[in-house]
């Protein structure tokens, strides 16, 4: 799986991801459609990417999100793949999910059509060349709601026009404990960029980790919406990498101290709820970005940080019952880290 | 003073209730009262979505467009969808929307994007007679200017090129 590799500015980017948002001409947007034109937009795009025989379908399958129980939708929201309201079961929703699960197109939710594209590490570019790609193949067959002056007409009108947001997960442990991060929150708010908590909307920064992405979607086109974007990605990558080494220098065995103490944590714990868990494994990535740790790979960091979420772990090991998670959640970790 | 809940953080929403004439005091932290059974009663009923916002921004202000009467009453006839809902939700119903709403839109549409003229990617089945389109209107606006200034042999020739590519869209359609 994508989420498991160590990809390019691994140590602060986790993932990459380019959205598209698309709608069908002549069917109104989800939220105002009846079952029927629901049923509709299901097949057509289902049609549109199974029917046709090419190199990259073949690894493409559906899932009926109808089907699925509430558990197994949050384990899929866990990796990122649907937004927490993909998860309501008010229409019918779908999503076509590539096997690597880097390639995401979901049905139904406030867009017919999203098409989502991820990778590990700093690759924005790659992403949106593959969402694109996604895109023509399935404009062969659907037609899409589109307007020669504001361009992709969307449901939310922030949207309209590119329809696209491309966005960063990254790992900004140093400027959130220098009490910095608000300042690059406000400075990149102003530079039309917005800062979210691990899991979007409304959530908070779990483990250090935000999630930064593009606002503007008109106007501009994708390639110098993605350029910019990618410019004041990296200001926050060497922002980041500056501040690690500046409070290393400045209280160097206390930091050491404290972040090998949650390397202990994580090495020993018995119970870990997953708050704990996020948070030491925060600080044995930075640790282990400063080399205080050399025994362990960054791949299995980032396996790991997805493989403790609760719903997870209950999908993987069917425990319903939260202190049973928290014991398998250390033995998971244990586990891992002594790899 | 410390949050009651996590005698951790300093507490910053205070709530004071009395019920059956006992006086319940609530100190806690804003992270705990965002939790808290009793702060969540507090916010009920609002919302702080998007919609809200962006409902403003749409709606706010909205002195009346002439050749409409009250446009908070207008309906797409595709999708049955009131402005007025639109208002309330920063959600449009379909396609039509957008051309329906059109004049209420563009405005806001700049103030959030500081433009509301695509230039990116277009469907490259529409593509071709999309490009001609553009083409045209750029003449255009050419042979207005060149109208305004008297060149009316440029004017002339402008004509005909558009004509032509006039032409052209609607053998293709």
């Amino acid at each position: 799986m994508w989420y498991q590799e160590y990809g390019i500015d691994g140590d602060v980017v986790l993932s990459s991801r380019v959205r598209l948002a698309r709608n069908i001409q002549g069917i109104p947007f989800p939220r105002r459609t009846n079952a029927e034109q629901q049923e509709k937009v299901l097949s057509l795009c289902k049609d549109a990417m199974l029917k046709n025989d090419n190199d990259w379908s073949k690894g493409i399958s559906y899932i009926d999100l109808s089907l699925m129980e509430d558990y197994e939708k949050q384990a899929i929201a866990e990796k990122h793949i649907i937004s927490p309201q993909m998860m309501e079961n008010n229409r019918k929703r779908g999503i076509l999910l590539s096997d690597d699960n880097k390639i995401s197109i979901l049905l139904n939710e406030e867009d017919h059509i999203r098409i989502q594209v991820m990778e590990a590490g700093f690759a924005l570019e790659q992403c949106f060349q593959e969402a694109n790609r996604v895109d023509d193949w399935m404009e062969q067959t659907v037609d899409y709601a589109f307007d020669e002056q504001i361009g992709y007409l969307t449901c939310c009108p922030t949207n309209a026009g590119t329809g696209m947001r491309a966005s960063v997960m990254v790992h900004l442990p140093a400027l959130t404990m220098s009490g910095t991060i608000n300042r690059v929150i406000d400075s990149l708010n102003q530079l039309g960029v917005t800062v979210r908590g691990i899991f979007g909307e409304g959530s908070k920064a779990t483990g250090h980790i935000y999630q930064i992405s593009n606002q503007l979607t008109l106007g501009a086109a994708e390639e110098d919406i993605i350029e910019k974007f990618k410019q004041i990605i990296t200001e926050v990558i060497a922002k980041e990498r500056e501040m690690r080494q500046r409070l290393y220098q400045a209280d160097k065995y206390r930091l050491e101290d404290r972040l090998m103490r949650s390397y202990g944590i994580l090495r020993h714990a018995v119970i870990l709820t997953s708050g704990e868990a996020m948070k030491c494994l925060s600080d044995v990535r930075l640790a282990l970005d400063l080399g205080l740790i050399t025994d362990l790979k960054p791949e299995v960091l980032n396996a790991v940080t997805y493989e403790i979420l609760p719903a997870n772990i209950m999908k993987e090991h069917n425990l319903a019952n939260p202190a049973d998670r928290d014991l398998k959640r250390a033995e998971i970790v244990r586990e891992r880290m002594s790899e | 003073m410390k949050c009651q809940k996590c005698q951790m953080r300093e507490a910053t929403s205070h709530m004071t209730e009395v019920i059956n004439g006992v006086k319940q005091e609530l100190h806690l932290c804003s992270e705990c009262a965002a939790a808290s059974p009793e702060f969540q009663a507090m916010k009920h009923g609002m919302d702080f979505g998007i919609g809200d916002f962006l409902g403003g921004i749409f709606g706010g202000k909205s002195k009346s467009i002439a050749g409409e009467s009250a446009p908070q009453k207008m309906v797409c006839p595709d999708c049955k969808m009131p402005f007025e809902e639109f208002l309330q939700k920063g959600r449009l119903g379909c396609g039509t929307c957008y051309s329906v709403f059109r004049n209420r839109l563009e405005r806001p549409l700049k103030q959030i994007h500081g433009t509301c003229e695509h230039i990116g990617k277009v469907p490259s089945r529409m593509g071709e007679s999309l490009r001609v389109d553009r083409q045209i209107s750029h003449l255009e606006q050419e042979l207005n200017a060149a109208v305004m200034k008297q060149e009316f042999e440029k004017a002339a020739q402008l004509r005909d090129q558009i004509l032509e590519l006039k032409q052209q869209n609607q053998e293709e359609a």
